[in-house]
């Protein structure tokens, strides 16, 4: 569990938006998962057991809160003083630093403002490294349903101006 | 140029906002304690688990208690249509002598020690008096009881004479059931409950006064210094042992009596010319009606000689198969 938490855990921030819902749903998930370890398969779909555990104790967070216009989303907002010092230690220059940060919040800008049924496929397809079949597991739908929502995420993605030019080598710059 | 973004600059993405989203330093930590608080039950916990069984078992219980009186209300109503039911004596109490104006049989009355006895007149099917045997015997057996007595003809005139002791709680079921037996037709009933009690209670008076006796003599004998007195004494013992041997008997007899009724079954064929049902069937069509016959009274044969027993199996069964099978279903429909 304790190997598992910290992918877990950011897997629940990136779809929450929010630490706090987060680290609920994780402990939701995790008590879920320890209750009905019994009913967990053996084989590989463990993974996309335990991954449909903790998207349906998001999508509870998620619905839990106000509507969505009202809706606080944090946005990763990563305490800057934090983040800084991590940074600082790492050796990096300040204001190399300060242009990493403005690329992650313009980053989780644009993802956050993908619907969530979008932003949940991608998020388990190319952060928990899930396959599409995985995935349509972990949140019960077809195969089929899963590489359109896909498909559809990337082309929004790729629509998005905040990201136009960028390539895994190179940095945005904040709208 | 490609309306997608592509997978790794995605892949990259992600990984780079994961990165920087600090993980609670004691977050997991936090997750097991949830764990281990919530499995380790505390005192209200326990007492709802053992509400829960005592709950469980209180329907168990009842549904237990439920199938016999259930089963004993409607046999009463079947033997009214053969023959009149008892007369229920005021609060169960005694009634003199015997005969069908004797207690309710159904009626509980603390303490008493009540007589049943009974005889059923049975007509069956040409050429089923066999079967028919078999299944009061199954009957017997399937209430607890036995079979004391069986005398069978399987002559031109096929009769049987059966006498079956079941226990005293379920002479009324025996009796339903033994009617409700298929294709059997009642000629004659009758029920006899004599209340014992009074007898009972003057033989136990007895039997205290003659042991009494007995033991007062014991002690003369072993103070007794001539052979005269000895043997003058010793014959008045055993006078008093054999009425203390006798008392003993009869109580022991009512005992048996009041514990098993005995219940006298007559069984007897109908002639070939009144049973054109068998008779008149092609031999596919009899053997179709031997089988389904065969089959029926094989399960009444299963069904009264497991009783009560193959209900819990069978609930048990399905219990089994909701654990196995359904729970699992809801379980993952409730994550």
């Amino acid at each position: 569990m304790r190997a598992r938490y910290a992918r877990t855990y950011r897997t629940a921030v990136l779809i929450c938006g929010n630490p706090a819902d987060a680290e609920e749903a994780v402990q939701d998930a995790f008590l879920r998962a320890w209750r009905f370890r019994d009913a967990l398969p053996d084989d590989s779909r463990r993974d996309a057991w335990l991954y449909r555990v903790l998207v349906n104790a998001c999508y509870s967070k998620l619905r839990q809160e106000v509507p969505r216009r009202e809706r606080e989303r944090v946005r990763i907002s990563v305490d800057a003083d934090l983040r800084d010092a991590q940074l600082t230690d790492a050796g990096e220059q300040p204001d190399r630093a300060a242009e990493r940060a403005l690329t992650a919040d313009a980053l989780a800008a644009t993802l956050h403002d993908l619907p969530d049924g979008l932003r949940v496929v991608v998020i388990l397809r190319y952060y928990a490294g899930l396959s599409e079949r995985e995935i349509a597991i972990a949140i019960r739908r077809r195969p089929g349903t899963v590489k359109s929502r896909l498909h559809e995420a990337r082309r929004r993605l790729a629509a998005d101006a905040r990201l136009a030019g960028y390539r895994p080598d190179t940095e945005v710059t904040a709208p | 140029m490609s309306d997608l973004i592509d997978e790794a600059v995605l892949e990259d993405l992600i990984a780079r906002i994961a990165e920087d989203v600090p993980v609670p330093a004691r977050g997991a930590e936090y997750a097991v304690d949830n764990i281990v608080n919530t499995i380790t039950p505390g005192r209200a916990d326990r007492a709802r688990v053992v509400a829960s069984v005592l709950a469980v078992a209180a329907v168990l219980a009842g549904i237990a208690l439920a199938v016999p009186m259930l089963a004993g209300s409607s046999s009463s109503k079947s033997a009214s249509t053969a023959a009149p039911a008892p007369a229920p004596a005021p609060n169960g109490g005694t009634a003199p002598g015997g005969g069908r104006s004797g207690p309710d049989p159904s009626l509980p009355v603390d303490g008493a020690k009540i007589v049943k006895t009974g005889t059923l007149d049975l007509q069956v099917p040409h050429a089923t008096l066999r079967l028919a045997v078999n299944r009061v015997s199954g009957v017997a057996v399937g209430l607890g009881g036995y079979i004391s007595d069986s005398k069978t003809n399987f002559g031109s005139d096929a009769t049987a004479q059966i006498t079956i002791r079941v226990p005293v709680a379920k002479f009324e079921n025996a009796i339903t059931q033994l009617d409700a037996l298929p294709d059997v037709k009642v000629l004659g009933e009758s029920e006899n409950g004599n209340d014992v009690t009074n007898q009972y209670a003057d033989l136990k008076a007895q039997l205290a006064a003659a042991t009494s006796e007995r033991d007062a003599l014991l002690v003369v004998l072993s103070r007794a210094q001539s052979i005269g007195d000895i043997l003058s004494v010793r014959d008045r013992v055993t006078t008093s042992q054999a009425e203390v041997n006798q008392l003993q008997g009869r109580i022991n007899l009512l005992d048996r009596q009041a514990t098993f009724s005995s219940l006298a079954v007559t069984l007897s064929e109908r002639t070939a010319s009144g049973a054109p049902v068998v008779h008149g069937r092609s031999g596919l069509a009899k053997a179709w009606w031997d089988a389904r016959h065969g089959f029926t009274s094989v399960v009444e044969w299963l069904l009264a000689r497991s009783g009560a027993a193959l209900i819990i199996v069978l609930f048990a069964l399905a219990l089994l198969f909701g654990i196995r099978y359904l729970y699992p279903i809801v379980r993952r429909g409730l994550v």
